[in-house]
């Protein structure tokens, strides 16, 4: 295990040195990271980081292949396009956790601001706690478990991926809709929940595309003739 | 007055609602403006009598080299000539004509962006630089293509289409398309207008210094605006940091968009420019801070005259798929059969059915658009404009194109002194 | 857009010797990449020694001009018992047993001169530059007290002064400050139906409409809290914007959950912020922070 001082070097040199200790497939703990910004940023060889405290916005992201282990809270944008991977965090998440990411894990101990994995691609979303507003906006793919309530507006116009909410649902986005959950689909959710460390008695509510916005209603005269 | 020749309800603006009362939503089309906005052709160059001596139009030295996004980037962007490829995605392109537009900037020394879909591998291949764009819908975006690029372009918006995001109706979001952009076949997909990890200029510093920590401080970042309030956008952008803007103005091109946006939004490219300068200059950044101008360049006189306001280069969209034979009727095309206009009226891109093969993901038209034939024909085409530009420079005495500067320049309406700053032709005075 | 902050002494009482000024200070230097065009903080439950605190700015006429805003206090009828100028800035303590609007009125029509706060226990500095720029000519590292705000800038649709920077000031109400993340986009409608009623307007910022609209709401005799909630409905565009009153603070978050702001309580403390980056530069122990979401309102009292 290396052990890199967040408190004694710049951003810059930080990752630097996690990209070249990442392309031997180190171990790597991060000290004193205080809230920084863009800490262990665009790491595309799979290698062990764990980070000792809170993180501010961008932590972990454009990554490929690592895991990451953060010990605090996260600012926005955790896991940002995360492509593969996993990346746990023990407290609480700020806005845009997960945005865009395409594969992997990304767990939160805790809770979840607004617009946890909007525009998600793929991967598994998991969120210990609550999540708040526009939970899984315009997401595509993927799947989003929230244990605890979700705000208002979840699944807004998304496009497809699935959303269990385990506690209260603020209110439904446009184009979302209520689905039964298969037997399957729970004792998948809860094996999911059971690699992080989760149990509890769940009654999983499963949200999905309407898919009502899919298409313009219409078409012109015009694009009749040609389409 | 002519009966029947009213300005206010003139043929269009009733067919118009003819077609909206059949369809109950807003129209969507392709191209760009319909309208008369003051333009380059209102300015005109004040090339070298006594005062100055001309260099040999087509003999003397007159460098083109254009060098973007210096400030912070390890390797700045440098393109043979200040003209490249505006972002146009796959998806509303065909791949043939993707692969023609990068390949075709690569034979001049100039450079392609991918616009919004993500990285074709064919244009990473034949593309020599490629500009990566990071939009709002972040369909198919990839650290590992991230890290092929050679600029990196943040869309906050698009001159078509300001304060709104993408369009591409479902008969272009095949199977190619749909799987790199991870939506479901055959959906009309409309993007996202705002990013989904930043929200204000404040964010947007700490995304910009996300890529830069991503690509190791080597690429640039650009940032393109849709030109609407463009003082305060463009310094904006220079304070969260960006090496590059790009203001795209009311007279870019399209695939599809709602025709109120495409009509009503936005302002022209001239004063775009200007007031982008200025907005530099008052930060203390121009110069610094690359300034890349697109909308409605058509020739190397609109290039020359952008880089005379203020532009340290331009980027080309219709332009170039024009070059591809965009609007032509070409062997095996039928445009009045195929998309129910002849060719030189069309504008209907957003329709997948481009009887020339460019703005179609239907595999018999795209077969029409050979990728090294149209290569070639962009190559020529921005060739001639950078030609073209050299001319012009050298009729005013300079030896660069990055000399150009706005006292070269007259303007031949008021509007147009008001708008670029520089005199009326036969006066001094500028409106 | 801007960085947000501020800081409650939950245990100070009035006079208390919290390090207010100290705290803002390296909460903004935290976030400068949000702004770095002006910086700016309120700190209140100061002990004053007078009746009244008053911050002004000359905009032109240097000294005259704040000789002229010493005579017209006087004028009003306080009495001025400290005066002192940095530049074009100027602070006086006056004694004053009367409607502070009546000052205020008095001040605003003094020629070249910009009011920037009145209070009964609470000042407003603001400069342009970055907050250790600031430090370092006003020396906020002194003023204690019992909470305050502080603002860093990156300016959007106005421009870059003095009078533009944040807090502003809730005209003629002693001691109700804000600052604002955000863009109004109801703004110029707004003012001009402020104006029309007869509200000044100082500067072109459109933050300034918050302090304005709660002056209103406070005028008409509303609680702080019922003011904010009011503010939800009737601002358009995106905001997190704070507040600081004579006893408290408080902060409104738009419907969009468009600006950032997150929360920290200790037993003695509450923290606020745009980003934990700030908090953690005056905690740096782990925190559990909150993270309020949309069309939250939140005020705490002493």
């Amino acid at each position: 295990m290396v052990t890199l001082d967040a408190g004694r070097l710049t951003t810059r040199e930080l990752n630097r040195r996690l990209k070249a200790l990442a392309a031997s497939h180190s171990e790597i703990a991060i000290e004193n990271p205080q809230a920084q910004h863009n800490i262990a940023v665009g790491i595309l060889d799979d290698c062990k980081i764990e980070i000792r405290g809170s993180v501010g916005y961008y932590a972990a992201s454009l990554l490929d292949g690592p895991e990451v282990a953060i010990g605090g809270n996260a600012g926005w944008a955790l896991g940002d396009n995360m492509m593969s991977g996993k990346i746990t965090l023990a407290k609480n998440a700020g806005a845009s956790v997960g945005s865009t990411m395409r594969g992997g894990d990304l767990f939160v101990g805790g809770d979840a601001g607004a617009r946890a994995g909007i525009s998600m691609k793929g991967g598994n979303l998991i969120i210990a706690g609550n999540a708040g507003f526009m939970t899984g906006f315009m997401m595509q793919k993927g799947r989003i478990i929230v244990c605890g309530d979700v705000g208002e507006a979840v699944g807004d116009s998304m496009y497809e991926g699935t959303i269990y909410v385990g506690g209260e649902i603020g209110s439904l986005g446009a184009d979302a809709t209520v689905e039964e959950a298969s037997e399957e689909e729970v004792i998948d959710v809860l094996g999911t929940l059971k690699d992080y460390g989760v149990s509890g008695m769940f009654n999983f509510t499963k949200i999905v595309s309407a898919k009502k916005l899919y298409h313009y209603d219409s078409l012109e005269r015009l694009e009749k003739t040609v389409i | 007055m002519v009966m029947g020749s009213s300005q206010i309800w003139p043929p269009w603006v009733i067919e118009d609602i003819h077609a909206k009362a059949e369809l109950g939503r807003y129209r969507i089309r392709g191209f760009s403006t319909f309208q008369k906005v003051t333009h380059f052709d209102d300015l005109t160059f004040l090339s070298t009598g006594l005062t100055r001596f001309p260099l040999e139009g087509y003999k003397e030295r007159c460098n083109t080299r254009t060098v973007l996004g210096s400030l912070n980037a390890a390797e700045p962007l440098v393109l043979e000539t200040p003209i490249y490829i505006s972002g146009m995605s796959y998806g509303a392109l065909s791949a043939n004509a993707k692969t023609a537009l990068g390949k075709g900037a690569a034979m001049v020394g100039s450079a392609s962006c991918t616009g919004d879909g993500g990285m074709l591998q064919s244009e990473r291949d034949a593309a020599e630089k490629l500009i990566y764009q990071l939009l709002p819908s972040r369909y198919g975006f990839n650290p590992h293509h991230l890290m092929q690029a050679q600029a990196i372009e943040i869309v906050v918006g698009q001159g078509a289409k300001p304060g709104t995001g993408g369009l591409l109706m479902g008969v272009k979001v095949l199977d190619d398309v749909a799987e790199m952009r991870d939506l479901p076949k055959g959906i009309d997909q409309r993007s996202p207008a705002r990013h989904p990890d930043w929200l204000g200029p404040d964010d947007l510093a700490i995304k910009i210094q996300q890529l830069r920590e991503a690509t190791d401080w080597k690429v640039p970042i650009h940032v393109k605006l849709g030109a609407c309030r463009v003082d305060d956008d463009v310094k904006l952008a220079a304070k969260a940091g960006a090496d590059a803007i790009v203001v795209d103005s009311m007279v870019a091109g399209t695939g599809a968009s709602a025709e109120a946006l495409i009509e009503h939004s936005g302002i022209p490219t001239v004063p775009a420019i200007v007031m982008a300068r200025e907005a530099l200059r008052e930060l203390g950044l121009y110069g610094k801070v690359s300034l890349i101008a697109s909308g409605g360049i058509r020739h190397g006189a609109d290039a020359a005259k952008a880089l005379a306001l203020g532009a340290d280069a331009v980027a080309v969209g219709i332009g170039a798929l024009i070059a591809l034979n965009c609007n032509r009727e070409i062997p095996g095309s039928n445009f009045v059969e195929e998309i129910g206009v002849p060719a030189g009226q069309c504008s209907h891109c957003h329709t997948g059915r481009c009887p020339v093969g460019i703005t179609t993901q239907d595999p018999e038209l795209t077969k029409r658009l050979d990728p090294d034939e149209g290569a070639e024909r962009v190559a020529n085409y921005l060739n001639s404009m950078t030609m073209e530009i050299a001319l012009l420079t050298r009729s005013l005495g300079k030896g660069d194109v990055h000399s150009l500067e706005p006292e070269d320049l007259a303007a031949l309406t008021i509007e147009a002194s008001a708008m670029a700053k520089v005199p009326l032709v036969g006066t001094k005075k500028v409106y | 857009m801007c960085g947000v902050s501020g800081i409650l002494y939950k245990n100070a009482s009035r006079g208390g010797f919290a390090p207010v000024g100290a705290d803002l200070v390296r909460m903004l230097e935290s976030m400068t990449h949000r702004g770095r065009d002006s910086s700016g903080v309120t700190v209140a439950g100061e002990d004053l020694g007078g009746d009244l605190v008053i911050r002004v700015w000359a905009r032109d006429g240097g000294e005259d001009a704040l000789s002229r805003a010493a005579d017209a206090v006087t004028r009003a009828g306080g009495t001025v018992r400290s005066k002192r100028s940095e530049g074009r800035f100027m602070r006086l303590v006056v004694d004053y047993k009367g409607e502070p609007a009546a000052v205020a009125e008095a001040l605003t029509g003094t020629p070249g001169i910009s009011l920037h706060s009145i209070g009964e226990t609470s000042e407003v500095v603001k400069d342009v530059g970055a907050p250790a720029v600031m430090d370092d000519r006003h020396l906020l590292r002194d003023l204690t007290g019992t909470h305050g705000i502080g603002h860093v800038r990156m300016a959007t649709e106005s421009r870059v002064d003095v009078n533009h920077a944040h807090p502003f000031w809730a005209y003629p109400f002693p001691d109700v400050t804000v600052v604002h993340n955000g863009q109004l986009t109801n703004y110029h409608k707004m003012r001009r139906m402020y104006e029309d009623q007869g509200r000044r307007f100082q500067t072109e910022n459109d933050s300034e409409l918050i302090a304005v609209y709660l002056a209103c709401k406070l005028a008409d005799g509303e609680p702080l809290q019922a003011a904010l909630e009011a503010s939800l409905d009737d601002l358009d565009g995106t905001f997190t914007y704070l507040v600081s009153t004579r006893n408290g603070l408080g902060y409104a978050k738009d419907q969009w959950s468009a600006k950032p702001l997150v929360t920290m309580e200790t037993e003695d403390v509450i923290a606020i912020a745009s980003e934990e980056v700030a908090l953690r530069s005056v905690f740096s122990e782990e925190i559990d922070r909150l993270e309020p979401q949309k069309s939250e309102v939140m005020t705490w009292l002493l």
